[in-house]
């Protein structure tokens, strides 16, 4: 079964560490052993996802150069279902310093694919810049869930993303599939949202998820409590929608082929 | 019946140099105006007034502008070789909110990524 779920949108701010941390937990809280793989140097995944700092010495970095065996660096989260790949620091400088014949590219499938048998569904938080991950992430999944922001320079820069997936999964990764497109921060009132909305069921129906993730201020309040917000508000319109669309991506997970 | 005679250049000398005075003051950018609000044509790359002449239409007379027009018409065509889309003529630059997301669906559809 299709397992590896790489959240991709090489755009900042549209919603790609939320999406990965909430479907993870969401997908936990459905009973399903979920990992969460922090990519990004940033390490935003990593700490709203409730795995405490004091809990992991080890990062994805130490993993991918072979320092550390992978399932020693695997953390604890707020849930119990909801396990974390740490993301470090300077990761990408110093991979970025790998020689080309190690094939780079697959660094990361090389340790995920034997991850595969503990858990459910492995979920990958990427980062926004043109860093190793960028490649690596997409490479290592068996799927790509696209969050796209409601916003017009998100809209616009979808057919990039849509253009270097063909591309990686030309060079790289031929099995890969795109689970779905899942509109972000949809805001009711806003002419623009509705239109991208409108547009997007013309042109790209069967592509965008029956979920759509409103602004909700209860997802900031999340970040700061540094938690989930399935967990620090599961009654919340956010929470009920990244609940939402974990089943929706376990179902389509299972039917694409 | 008495007849007026004179030469018939006279006429039709007298019927080009006010064809050619009208042409003289065309002002181009209206024609232009027009090709967009009337007919939604906006990549206009060329206008060229090829002739006039003096017409009768609808029970009054009028001058006939002939305009030689040069634009972009942008035919979208799948794999397949079937034309699934003739863009509007000023696709390539939308001005207004509408156009630009309508522009951005179409050009992620044309992709072609399978999903």
């Amino acid at each position: 079964m299709r397992k590896i779920i790489c959240i991709f949108n090489q755009k900042g701010g549209v919603g790609k560490t939320l999406t990965a941390v909430n479907l993870s937990a969401a997908l936990a809280l459905a009973g399903k052993r979920a990992l969460l793989v922090d990519c990004d140097p940033q390490g935003s995944a990593t700490a709203i996802s409730g795995a405490s700092k004091k809990h992991y010495s080890f990062t994805l970095e130490d993993a991918i150069m072979g320092r550390v065996q992978a399932k020693d660096i695997i953390v604890q989260s707020c849930l119990y279902n909801l396990k974390v790949f740490p993301a470090p620091t300077a990761m990408s400088f110093s991979l970025l310093h790998q020689p080309v014949a190690t094939e780079n590219e697959r660094l990361l499938k090389r340790m995920l694919d034997g991850l595969r048998a503990d858990f459910d569904f492995i979920v990958t938080d990427m980062p926004s810049s043109h860093e190793i991950f960028t490649v690596n992430a997409p490479t290592a999944a068996d799927a790509a869930l696209i969050p796209l922001q409601s916003e017009y320079l998100a809209y616009r820069n979808l057919k990039k993303n849509l253009e270097i997936l063909q591309a990686i999964k030309k060079a790289h990764n031929p099995d890969l599939k795109i689970v779905g497109i899942l509109l972000t921060m949809y805001d009711e009132g806003s002419y623009i949202s509705r239109r991208i909305f409108e547009s997007i069921r013309k042109h790209l129906d069967t592509a965008l998820f029956d979920t759509i993730i409103p602004r909700d201020i209860g997802i900031a309040e999340s970040t700061a409590l540094e938690k989930p917000l399935v967990v620090t508000d599961v009654n919340s319109v956010g929470a009920k929608s990244y609940l939402k669309l974990a089943n929706e991506v376990m179902v389509r997970m299972q039917n694409i082929n | 019946m008495a007849t007026i005679t004179f030469g018939e250049h006279v006429i039709n000398d007298s019927i080009r140099e006010l064809i050619e005075k009208i042409k003289s003051n065309i002002d181009l950018e209206q024609v232009r105006a027009v090709c967009k609000e009337q007919h939604g044509i906006a990549t206009v790359e060329n206008i060229e007034l090829k002739e006039g002449d003096i017409v009768t239409y609808q029970d009054q007379v009028a001058f006939k502008l002939d305009f030689d027009i040069r634009f972009v018409l942008p035919v979208m065509i799948d794999r397949r070789g079937d034309c699934i889309s003739v863009l509007p003529m000023d696709s390539e630059k939308p001005s207004t909110p509408e156009e630009r997301i309508e522009e951005a669906g179409s050009q992620a559809a044309l992709t072609g990524t399978e999903f």
